[in-house]
């Protein structure tokens, strides 16, 4: 290659900023997907990485109302509120009065979809799928409740 | 330099054309414009301040802004990208547009969990923030001044996909698909989300060699997907996969990866070429029409 090739390339090449710039998300792309940790929008990236089993843990909803106890599926709710058994499942670390407020805001939209609802329980639930897909709980936990009575 | 260096030095700043970079910037654009459009940002104006966590970067929301500012921040996202995608200040108007998508996407995304369906755009929109632009939109004379933005999109997007394949094996091994890991999946999916098809999902977790088929092929799918960064003529390929993955994912376990099935064609492909491609082959019909005339005359 004689200099003349050298300067073409020279001047044809990604300037240094750039090479920075790249290297920057690189490291910001690699650091958080290698060690695997959630820092938005840096992300492990670690989606349904978790083997599915016959037996899973639910967290959800157990609405009281006047003719007795319902479970509330998450499309019965808001759209805005339909991601909201992510921080349920922090609730048993958090402190009470975290554990009010959230349970307090469920309640009011739990209440926009079933009106004579009195009292929720957040709740912990594990649940086995059988052969013929039919959905029973092992167990329940309630983490919080709040309401009336 | 050694030759690990220059392999990687021309994976991501490489040669590609001017009339490539500019089409891969416009579709990108164009497909935020479209996302700040149709997504209903502003129903997550109702969650309640116990109900928002917002993501680090927007550490000081005490709760969600208001409507107006939320459909504000649609406008003016939306007029910005559709500014980039027909090159009215490319670079400036790309960055605003990428700004809002970034912001409203880190709302949705500020509600607890997570949230995927957004990131590969972003991540891929970040690189094209500083991308040159060249003064003949429609030049399709490879220089590596105009490849970087394109090679390092594809070379992230693969690591992406990568990165989500290493996670399944780290966290479960073989058995992410050899095990009933997507058996369970399947028929997880109508007690979980709200699939599409869910008697289809049901039916590949009742068949054992179609789950496992399907686990596999994804698995192979993430893990492979670094070859896209060498090998051009397996790009289309890999993109029809990873658009079939995705849209499988949205009919059977109700997950929306659209901006995924949007963003991976628009980066594997080089559009500028189809294109024309395409013109090339209707000038060529259209030169050989006349000549044509003579020949049915002549019966």
């Amino acid at each position: 290659m004689d200099s003349a090739e050298r300067a073409d390339l020279h001047l044809d090449a990604a300037p240094q900023r750039v090479r920075v710039w790249v290297g920057v998300l690189f490291a910001l792309l690699l650091v958080p997907g290698v060690i695997g940790f959630d820092w938005w929008p840096l992300t492990g990236w670690r989606m349904y990485s978790v083997s599915n089993r016959a037996t899973r843990i639910d967290w959800c909803i157990e609405a009281r109302t006047p003719d007795g106890t319902l479970d509330v599926t998450w499309p019965d709710l808001p759209l805005g509120h339909r991601l909201a058994a992510w921080p349920i499942g922090t609730l048993p670390d958090a402190p009470a009065s975290q554990r009010e407020g959230m349970c307090l805001a469920l309640l009011d939209a739990v209440r926009d979809a079933f009106p004579t609802t009195t009292r929720i329980a957040l709740v912990r639930d594990r649940r086995a799928i059988d052969d013929e897909d039919r959905v029973t709980v092992l167990g329940r936990e309630r983490i919080h409740e709040c309401g009336e009575g | 330099m050694s030759r690990l260096r220059v392999t990687i030095d021309d994976a991501l700043f490489g040669q590609e054309s001017a009339a490539r970079l500019v089409t891969t910037q416009r579709l990108l654009a164009t497909a935020i414009a479209i996302r700040l459009t149709l997504t209903p940002f502003t129903r997550f104006t109702d969650v309640p301040d116990d109900l928002v966590f917002p993501v680090p970067f927007l550490w000081w929301l005490g709760a969600m802004p208001s409507r107006e500012v939320i459909i504000a921040l649609q406008i003016v996202g939306v007029v910005a990208a559709l500014l980039a995608a027909a090159r009215r200040w490319p670079r400036a108007a790309f960055a605003v547009g990428w700004l809002c998508y970034l912001v409203l996407a880190a709302l949705r995304a500020s509600r607890g969990k997570v949230l995927h369906n957004d990131l590969l755009l972003l991540w891929v929109g970040a690189i094209f923030l500083f991308a040159p632009v060249p003064p003949h939109g429609r030049d399709r004379t490879p220089s590596r001044l105009y490849g970087w933005p394109v090679r390092t999109s594809i070379a992230m997007m693969a690591l992406i996909y990568w990165l989500a394949a290493y996670h399944k094996l780290r966290r479960s091994g073989p058995a992410w698909v050899w095990g009933e890991n997507m058996e369970y999946v399947m028929r997880w999916a109508p007690f979980a989300g709200e699939p599409r098809l869910p008697d289809l999902a049901q039916w590949v977790g009742h068949h054992r060699p179609v789950a496992v088929l399907a686990a596999a092929s994804i698995l192979a799918l993430e893990l492979l997907f670094p070859l896209v960064v060498w090998w051009k003529r397996a790009r289309p390929m890999f993109a029809l996969t990873a658009v079939v993955l995705h849209l499988g994912t949205w009919l059977l376990l109700g997950l929306d990866y659209s901006m995924w099935i949007v963003t991976v064609p628009i980066v594997l492909i080089d559009w500028s070429a189809v294109v024309a491609g395409l013109h090339s082959r209707r000038r060529e019909r259209a030169s050989a029409a006349p000549a044509s005339e003579p020949a049915l005359n002549r019966g």
